[in-house]
């Protein structure tokens, strides 16, 4: 579908939160965490059935959280077409209504954000670890307060090597 | 699954199964024959900003044009480390001032040749020489010198691969 | 029947035991050949497969994390690395991210788009025979597993001509690709082909026809319609549920517009379909190939990008038709030399979703063909 031909049907629908469209084929919707749960129904109707996936992004300064919803669809006349819904949500308080009611497979996306950058999904009973260590007891990864140790060590400088010097044939 | 389906089945299997045992054998006698596919180095041209294609092995080095401008130690950083400059203050090349060449640390690096693509001076190539297993962790460090040596040539010639629809892949002896 | 995607749900050390009703909680895996880099917690009533927790983990690497400390450049060897059947269906969306975000998208050689092409459907007939392979040795089949990674080494071989490296390519980069097609390397490729496709014929004769493997892979592990949509699946899994949906005719990315290819795909959903769909595409790509080598002109191949490179400030999301799905990236940039936060999703983390749900009720001998077949490859799925 073309992204204007969307862009009417959504602007029908879905009136109040202003989608723009962002590139080709990607439309984007930002809107309140509170609405998210709503619009998430709505646009599931109008035929985005497919959840590509869930990315969450860790703002420091602005102490927030972003979180990226990105839907595709499985209609015949939909599938070039891409919805990113965008919401905010404070650092203080990450918690936010799930969407696996509305797409199942964003029960296992939740949960690895759950477990990357402490999101707090509601209604999803299964935030648990997924792929860190079970006695991983330091703050989540993604966070930009996780910083990376320098993952070579001290003990680089070579063991002891001693550089021979050999015939150079030049 | 009615049981004409299931003999026609069995008669079918077994008689490409059967076909087979014309074919002559895809095997490579390793390590008598070597089957490079290519074997030519890898190299970098920074003026056209293009690579010319070639197996990506160990490094070759040009110490009488590497200026010590650590831009391959600055590619390689972030990769997997391999890389370090090293010291070398017996040697006297004209355009390498700093006297610091880089050597390979063969247990980290990844044979992605970002370090080549980094290098302005036509000083970094990657040969095909791609055994590099040692009994020795300290033996995969390979220093300037090594680096500098110019790859062995494969002693044994290369497969002569025949690919046939009828008979297989099979190298030709 | 527990129908919820759980995974874990696991006590802290898990014990094999019996319990009460005679139902058995084995391990299968991590150690185990079939299950690759993970384990499956079976409960075993009989010989039938009631509940099975997939417990991933074990090769989680944190790609994510890495590639904020890293280069745009910098990061290729990273991503490629957990996706070794299909590095150039890893790459390539990070690049088309990556070239989104540099504005570069419109000015790639199309010499340079069709030789990703060629990669690219290259890499998928790699892994499609490495899935044969494999296939072969779950099912105790195992002339097909030398076939399979037989075949699969004349491809390997003849993209190692090109890029210079037999899996782990790092060949595709921003603005086109690194070098050049070497001398030979079409008239090769062509003859692998011709090669190639009378050997998918005597594949459909020795897998699909054959008897034992229909008795094997027919009618287990069924996804309907409805959950392979509803569970995100992607790729060969998807397309064995009878949905025909495939990112190259969906939203067509390089030059997958000019050429003419199927789209395979069966409605049984069970592993006989995906496993016919697996060498339906092989055919496909051959076919895609054909029509690229006819195509191309001699030309640039690559725009030289000068110094570090920045991604202007915004947001890119990319993805392609990978040879177990879609894989997608998601870039956040801030206008520095290392990406904000990058997003990876790789088919084979979706279709893990469904993994729990599709086990049970199998039979145990099953499990292996079924956890195959559903082409999820633990290292890609972890990243
Ligand atoms: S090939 Fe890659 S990993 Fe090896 S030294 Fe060069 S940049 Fe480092
Ligand atoms: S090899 Fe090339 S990049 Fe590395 S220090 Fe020498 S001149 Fe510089």
């Amino acid at each position: 579908m073309k992204d204007e031909d969307l862009l009417r049907i959504l602007k029908d629908s879905l009136s109040a939160y202003s989608p723009v469209k962002v590139d080709k084929n990607r439309i984007k919707i930002s809107l309140q965490a509170e609405t998210l749960h709503d619009v998430a129904e709505k646009i599931f109707s109008i035929g985005f059935n497919y959840l590509h996936t869930i990315c969450a992004t860790d703002y420091p300064d602005k102490q927030e959280f972003e979180l990226n919803y990105i839907v595709g669809s499985m209609d015949d006349d939909k599938r070039n077409n891409i919805i990113m819904l965008v919401t905010r949500i404070p650092k203080s308080n990450p918690s936010l209504r799930t969407v696996s009611d509305v797409w199942k497979a964003a029960k296992l996306e939740e949960r690895e954000e759950f477990e990357m950058l402490g999101v707090n999904f509601l209604g999803n009973d299964e935030l648990q670890k997924l792929y860190l260590p079970e006695d991983w007891n330091e703050i989540p990864p993604l966070l930009k307060e996780y910083k990376l140790k320098r993952w070579v060590d001290e003990e680089r400088n070579r063991h002891g090597l001693v550089i021979e010097k050999v015939e150079h044939e030049h | 699954m009615k049981i004409t389906e299931f003999v026609k089945g069995f008669m079918i299997s077994v008689n490409t199964g059967i076909q087979h045992l014309f074919r002559k054998r895809m095997t490579t006698m390793y390590p008598e024959t070597q089957n490079y596919p290519t074997l030519d180095m890898y190299a970098y041209d920074p003026r056209k900003g293009i690579a010319v294609s070639g197996w990506r092995g160990r490094h070759y080095l040009d110490m009488t044009k590497c200026t010590g401008c650590q831009l391959c130690y600055i590619a390689c950083e972030n990769i997997s480390e391999a890389i370090e400059m090293v010291p070398l203050p017996e040697t006297n090349y004209p355009q390498n001032k700093k006297k610091i060449f880089p050597a390979v640390d063969y247990g980290r690096c990844v044979f992605c040749g970002f370090c080549v693509d980094a290098c302005p001076f036509y000083a970094l190539y990657m040969t095909p020489v791609a055994e590099l297993s040692e009994y020795d962790r300290n033996d995969l460090y390979y220093s300037p010198y090594e680096l500098s040596k110019p790859p062995a040539v494969n002693p044994t010639p290369r497969a002569k691969e025949k690919i046939d629809i009828k008979r297989g892949v099979y190298d030709e002896r | 029947m527990n129908t919820s995607t759980n995974l874990q749900g696991l006590p802290g050390v898990f014990e094999e035991e019996v319990s009460p009703e005679g139902k058995l909680r084995v391990s299968f895996g991590p150690q185990h050949p079939g299950s690759g880099h993970m384990r499956i917690i079976l409960t075993i009533n009989g010989d039938i497969v009631e509940d099975a927790i997939p417990d991933v983990g074990y090769v989680h690497r944190g790609v994510e994390k890495m590639c904020e400390y890293k280069t745009y450049i910098q990061n290729i060897p990273h991503i490629e690395r957990p996706a070794i059947h299909d590095s150039a269906g890893t790459t390539l969306p990070y690049i088309l991210a990556t070239e989104k975000l540099l504005d570069l998208s419109e000015k790639v050689p199309e010499r340079a788009q069709y030789i990703r092409m060629l990669l690219a459907e290259m890499n998928r007939m790699i892994n499609h025979f490495y899935f044969l392979g494999i296939l072969g040795i779950f099912m105790g089949h195992s002339t097909v597993t030398t076939w399979g990674m037989g075949d699969r080494e004349l491809l390997i071989e003849t993209a190692a001509m090109m890029t210079g490296a037999r899996v782990t390519f790092s060949f595709i980069v921003p603005g086109g690709v690194r070098t050049d097609t070497p001398h030979g390397f079409e008239e090769r490729l062509l003859k692998s082909c011709d090669y190639l496709e009378s050997r998918v014929k005597t594949y459909k004769d020795y897998l699909l026809e054959n008897p034992f493997a229909r008795m094997r892979m027919e009618n287990v592990g069924i996804i309907k319609k409805e959950d392979a949509i509803a569970f995100g699946l992607a790729g060969p899994t998807l397309r064995g549920s009878g949905v025909k949906s495939d990112v190259r005719k969906d939203e067509p990315y390089l030059l997958y517009d000019t050429v003419e290819f199927d789209v395979p795909s069966y409605p049984e959903g069970d592993a006989m379909a995906r496993t016919k769909v697996h060498i339906e595409e092989i055919q496909q790509s051959i076919a895609i190939i054909r029509q690229v080598v006819g195509k191309m002109k001699p030309g640039p191949v690559k725009i030289p990008l000068r110094g570090q490179i920045r991604g202007k400030i915004g947001d890119a999301y990319a993805r392609v038709e990978g040879a177990r799905g879609m894989n997608s990236y998601y870039i956040i940039s801030d206008g520095q030399v290392y990406p904000y936060r990058v997003r990876v999703n790789t088919a084979d983390s979706r279709n893990l979703a469904i993994m729990r749900r599709v086990l049970q009720g199998v039979r145990v001998a099953d499990v292996p063909v079924v956890h195959w077949s559903l082409d999820y490859w633990p290292v890609a799925a972890d990243r």
